[in-house]
């Protein structure tokens, strides 16, 4: 399923640590993608955050700050703030945006802070060992919802997306997938729109990208892609919440 | 009495349920034990490594710098902690993946068997780790063999409680092999 | 090598700590099965025993043992166990529970643990029990998930603002992990404090034989102070906002006074081999572990070498230790840090010994072993007074 397509300058030429079948690898490509695509490697300063993809810095080759968890939008505000024509963007995990970081992400969006989130949605938390995140879905067994996710209990799965789309400091939201070619142009081309929005100082842009984690949901590589698309997307659909015209 | 071995290999050779078993068995003989398995940065690259110590009396460290004995499964596990190994001790080698050669100490015993063979024949490749776990006990005598195939029911999930019989069989090989090599 | 003394646990207050003890021979006719189980599952069922039923956490390498554990077992008590959205979430589901006068408890390590240090402060001023258990790690900052003890001060000192301080356990075993969950809910009920129980991923991740003791039958006052919806009786708040005329500055005095009713009845150490000890190594949590290891081998090279281990670091073994280092004239302390432990350490003995420290602060492959601590041990010893 993998595309194979040219490294981006971006990204370095180094092996990953993701194990195989995540999603991050791809995802990792399509941000590189974008900030070649419009030139800003160069004054981009990037914010990871606490998750699987806390090494940033070890594939993308730009500046990094390294934030706490769930507060890179804050950290992400500050370095913005500071350096106004530097191109900002902060790579979040669920656990990391849509728990710990919950006030964090609401309120930078809402100010229309002028930088890029990218939101990584695979349901679970990766690097700690497959907990529920507030994106699990109804029914999955995860290691702290060993009798599945009850909807009494520990609430429905939040969709980021379209809570971003209702603030208004967003001038644009989507939500992507990258489990099939197709899927992966899509994601392509709403990456780079939304890095767009930024270039031209257009405000907050928001992109969710529907992701596989195949160790924590125990299955293979070629089951969990097929996860995302026969129980992920039915709840979390894909496509442009909120686009800001000019 | 107290003993104290390193289990190393790489994952999937099952090191893990190797210590596990062979503290249950401890514990089934009223020792006191201590299992502590490689945790964080160590566990990266694909190694699995874990230190049990076994004793009549208080068990101390659950850290083992320099271990007594040595059990190793593969080659990188050899290279990493071949030179650990306490003077005067004894490392046992999974000949079939291991080659001592390279270790160069002429200070420690080194017991080679071929438990990768040795499970194959008996039909599984994945009771390597019973295989080693048998030699250990037969050389270092830290439980009986007997203990070990009867902790075998605590150790393994009861929906695997039917290999049982062929873990005790590959127990039962790995001392027998090893102790000729020290007869 | 063979440790020629079982450890010798010393109770300041002894009749009443029916804790730590499996050793201990009243309860030896109870004992059941041994159980193996992992440092953090032993805790779990610790609090389980206590009877905790409430259980607030965000996951968080290495003490998700305790949540996972909990989330299996809590439903089928009829307990709550909840997932937060953070560590500031969790900490403040407790002051809630614990304001209701249930028995509840949150775990994090580290990172969790400073963000939960607002709530703490918060229930240590309005004296809320409940029981906060920190497998810590490396740090600072996101630091590494190895074994760390440099947040000693943070637990010792008060942690968060206001001058407070709460008990802190340090457990260096798989059954002292499930004992001292149990004596961290009774002194949390008694003294009416947040307590801590600080471990590491030595202490978290080892197994080891587990004896599940009957809880300790301890005598705790009613709580008179939780809120229930006041029907016809008198109203009940739990707060720590106090703008009368020197009413803050009573409260205070009044905490304070707490602490040294702690320092006089609670204090919890154990020795070994320090009698006649020309030399006392000391440390606590899984640096003791090691530690004691090394002593067994000195002692076999001959050299009078003991160990003295706090078990409570708040409070801290002042005079058991001071007593020890007297009779031994020297003290070397072992952390997992650059020297945090060591602080109390000199203003416990005071000039009645010289204390040297020798710290591993924590990262990959930092640990150290018993080896090494016998190195520091020998070269200590040559300086000991004879
Ligand atoms: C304050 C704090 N709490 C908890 C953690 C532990 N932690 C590390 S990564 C992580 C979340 C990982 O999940 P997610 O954000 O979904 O990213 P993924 O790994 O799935 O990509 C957590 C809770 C931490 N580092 N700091
Ligand atoms: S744990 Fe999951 S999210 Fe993390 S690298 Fe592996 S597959 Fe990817």
């Amino acid at each position: 399923m993998q595309q194979v397509f040219k490294r981006p300058q971006s990204l370095k030429d180094v092996q990953t640590h993701f194990c195989p079948g995540c999603h991050h690898g791809t995802i990792h490509r399509l941000v590189a993608d974008a900030m070649d695509l419009h030139g800003v490697q160069e004054r981009t300063i990037g914010v990871a955050s606490v998750g699987c993809s806390v090494f940033l810095y070890g594939y993308f080759d730009i500046d990094v700050v390294e934030a706490p968890h769930g507060r890179a939008p804050a950290v992400a505000t500050g370095v913005k703030r500071a350096k106004p024509d530097n191109f900002v963007f902060t790579y979040q995990g669920d656990g990391d945006l849509a728990a710990i970081g919950t006030a964090e992400i609401i309120h930078a969006a809402n100010r229309g802070e002028d930088i890029t989130v990218i939101f990584v949605n695979n349901t679970t938390y990766g690097m700690t060992g497959g907990q529920m995140a507030p994106t699990t879905l109804v029914g999955q067994k995860t290691s702290t919802s060993p009798y599945g996710r009850d909807k009494s209990k520990d609430g429905s799965p939040i969709r980021m997306a379209e809570l971003m789309a209702q603030l208004g400091g967003v001038a644009y939201s989507a939500r992507v997938a990258v489990d099939s070619p197709k899927h992966v142009l899509e994601a392509k081309k709403v990456i780079r729109e939304a890095f767009g929005y930024q270039v031209q100082g257009r405000g907050f842009s928001f992109v969710e990208v529907l992701s596989a984690c195949p160790t924590n949901w125990g299955m293979n590589p070629l089951k969990a892609n097929a996860r995302v698309g026969e129980e992920m997307i039915p709840y979390f659909q894909l496509g442009v919440f909120k686009k800001e015209e000019a | 009495m107290r003993k104290d071995v390193l289990i190393a290999g790489f994952g999937g050779q099952g090191v893990l349920l190797a210590g596990n078993l062979l503290s249950y068995a401890a514990i089934e003989e009223g020792k006191n034990v201590s299992y502590f398995p490689a945790y964080g940065v160590e566990k990266r690259g694909g190694s699995a490594t874990c230190t049990v110590v076994i004793a009549d009396g208080a068990v101390g460290s659950p850290v083992v710098g320099q271990p007594s004995t040595l059990v190793v499964l593969n080659q990188a596990s050899l290279e990493r902690f071949g030179a650990r190994v306490r003077p005067g001790g004894v490392c046992i080698v999974n000949s079939s993946l291991v080659d001592v050669c390279a270790l160069g100490r002429d200070d420690i015993r080194i017991i080679p068997v071929p438990m990768n063979e040795i499970a194959t024949e008996l039909g599984d490749l994945r009771m390597v780790n019973m295989v080693a776990l048998g030699a250990y006990a037969a050389v270092s005598g830290a439980v009986e063999l007997a203990t070990l195939a009867g902790a075998l029911k605590e150790a393994l999930p009861e929906r695997n409680h039917k290999y049982i019989p062929a873990n005790v069989k590959a127990i039962e090989t790995g001392a027998q092999v090893a102790s000729e090599k020290t007869a | 090598m063979i440790l020629t003394e079982q450890p010798r646990v010393r109770f300041e207050r002894a009749a009443e700590l029916s804790v730590h003890l499996a050793q201990q021979d009243s309860l030896e006719g109870q004992l059941s099965k041994r159980l193996f189980v992992k440092g953090n599952e032993a805790a779990a069922m610790g609090a389980v025993a206590a009877g905790c039923r409430y259980y607030f956490g965000y996951p968080i390498t290495p003490q998700s043992d305790i949540p996972e554990y909990l989330s299996r077992e809590l439903p089928k008590l009829k307990g709550e166990f909840i997932q937060a959205e953070s560590e500031i979430g969790a900490i403040n589901m407790l002051l809630g529970a614990s304001a209701t006068g249930v028995r509840a408890m949150t775990s994090s390590s580290s990172p969790g643990i400073s963000l939960k240090q607002e709530g703490i402060s918060y229930m240590a001023g309005a004296e809320l029990p409940g029981v906060i258990i920190n497998i810590s790690r490396s740090g600072p900052g996101l630091g590494g998930i190895d074994a760390s003890q440099s947040d000693y001060f943070q637990a010792v000192k008060g942690g968060g603002h206001g001058g407070y301080h709460i008990p802190v356990l340090a457990p260096n075993s798989v059954q002292e992990m499930y004992d001292l969950t149990l004596h961290a809910f009774d002194l949390a009920d008694l003294y009416r404090t947040p307590v801590m129980l600080l471990g590491d991923s030595v202490v978290g991740q080892m197994k080891e034989a587990l004896v599940p003791n009957p809880r300790p039958v301890r005598e705790l006052p009613e709580k008179e102070w939780a809120v229930r919806g006041k029907g016809s009786a008198g109203q009940r708040v739990v707060k720590s906002l106090f703008l009368g005329d020197g009413e803050l500055e009573a409260h205070n005095w009044r905490l304070h006074a707490k602490y040294q009713v702690m320092k006089e009845k609670e204090c919890i150490s154990e020795e070994f081999e320090t009698a006649d000890a020309k030399l006392i190594v000391t440390g606590f949590g899984s640096v003791s572990r090691i530690a004691q290891t090394a002593v067994a081998m000195a002692r076999e090279e001959g050299l009078k070498v003991g160990l003295f281990r706090p078990v409570t670091l708040f409070p801290f073994p002042e005079k058991a230790l001071a007593e020890a280092a007297g009779h031994a004239g020297r003290v070397l302390v072992i952390e997992l840090n650059t020297g945090q432990m060591v602080e109390d350490v000199r203003l416990s003995v005071g000039a009645r010994a010289q204390v040297s420290f020798y710290g591993r602060p924590p990262g990959a492959g930092s640990l150290p072993s018993p080896e090494e601590i016998l190195d520091v041990i020998r070269k200590n010893y040559d300086q000991a007074p004879q």
